[in-house]
């Protein structure tokens, strides 16, 4: 348990302190936040043509209503406190890397939604846009993270045998 | 134990999420004025003379300055005028790690899920105060600015470690303390979900 706590904090402190250095904020953060805010644009068009994005800001295009997608809203912490999990938990290093692209993708899936609802909740209330920004989607995002690791951590190799024959002596 | 424990814990969550949420902001109040009134002792220790009070306004959180401006605009201490520096800060921006952790906590099938609570609001209690902390120091620092960085003889090293305070308490450690201390406390729930875990818990 210490170990598993000890290497979580130290993979988080390292890779925390790696995401705030300029050149990695300038050739990966800001990139990757970007590449966000278009497909959160593109999807968004399928529904509604009124959507423009430009950089992290996403636009639209009859009221111009904009919200930029700044640090703590790209999914990068989230991906970074999952990732010092399965690192730091002792799994097969090809186990650890389903358990990451699965929690990339419900990260990265739960945070595209959240900018969505974020981009029609402040048009519709303002009250409500800094509600479930500042406090219920950080909250969700890093409960989804717990979920992926909780579902990865069950279902490890030889996880299913342990347990059954756990249950088959209780 | 449950036969599954994942679905109840997740089914769980989503019950008491939005009732601890609701809880805490209602009761922000209450739950917010012993970490005020630590954070302002604390601050009158780090930085004297710096801070005239620091006080709760509903859910906000209202930081008087011992900081003025004098006859030209320019911020000075001790002020001139009656009129003192204040601030408005919202502390709910890193308070949600609390109903965060207690619907967590609720939310795990447990014997011993009210003394975990209990447990989990004393230890988060820490994580706020030192956000709280950070935050005030923040806005002293770079929204005072100069006159409070020269009363108080801060070094560009010293501003860039309290901005560095301010983004963990603000940013980081709301969203991890409250998984960490949830980890801490439910060592027999996570060992059911993954009894490999056992290995790495006796190491």
């Amino acid at each position: 348990m210490v170990r598993f706590l000890l290497l979580f904090l130290l993979v988080q402190g390292v890779l925390f302190g790696v995401e705030m250095l300029q050149p990695v904020q300038t050739a990966v953060i800001l990139p990757w936040t970007s590449v966000l805010a278009d497909v959160s644009g593109w999807l968004m068009t399928a529904f509604d043509p009124n959507v423009a994005t430009a950089g992290k800001v996403v636009r639209s295009t009859v009221n111009g209503f904009a919200v930029s997608i700044e640090p703590g809203c790209n999914g990068v912490e989230a991906m970074i406190v999952l990732l010092a999990a399965i690192m730091a938990f002792p799994a097969p290093f090809l186990y650890k890397l389903t358990g990451l692209l699965w929690g990339f993708i419900a990260i990265q899936g739960m945070n595209l939604l959240r900018i969505i609802s974020l981009f029609y909740l402040g048009q519709w209330s303002q009250a409500l846009f800094d509600w479930a920004h500042l406090y219920i989607w950080q909250a969700l995002i890093m409960l989804d993270a717990l979920i992926v690791f909780l579902v990865w951590i069950r279902y490890l190799p030889g996880q299913q045998r342990q347990t059954k024959s756990a249950e088959a002596v209780a | 134990m449950t036969h599954k424990p994942l679905h109840r814990f997740m089914l769980g969550v989503l019950i008491f999420f939005p009732l601890t949420f609701f809880l805490w902001y209602i009761s922000a109040t209450y739950h917010l004025a012993p970490i005020t009134l630590i954070t302002g002792k604390l601050v009158s220790i780090v930085v004297p003379d710096a801070l005239m009070w620091l006080r709760l306004d509903g859910h906000m959180l209202v930081l008087a300055s011992n900081f003025g401006h004098d006859s030209t605009g320019m911020i000075v201490s001790p002020p001139v005028g009656d009129d003192v520096l204040g601030f408005h800060l919202n502390p709910l921006i890193y308070s949600y790690s609390l109903p965060l952790l207690a619907a967590l906590i609720l939310a795990t099938p447990s014997a011993r899920k009210w003394s975990n609570l209990l447990w989990g609001i004393v230890l988060i209690l820490p994580t706020e105060i030192f956000s709280m902390t950070f935050s005030v120091l923040k806005t002293l620092t770079f929204d005072v600015g100069a006159a409070f960085q020269a009363q108080q003889s801060i070094s560009s090293t010293e501003a860039d470690f309290i901005a560095l305070g301010y983004q963990v308490g603000t940013l980081l450690l709301p969203m991890i303390a409250p998984l960490i201390i949830w980890v801490a406390l439910n060592r027999d729930f996570l060992l059911h979900l993954a009894p490999q875990w056992e290995q790495s818990f006796t190491r």
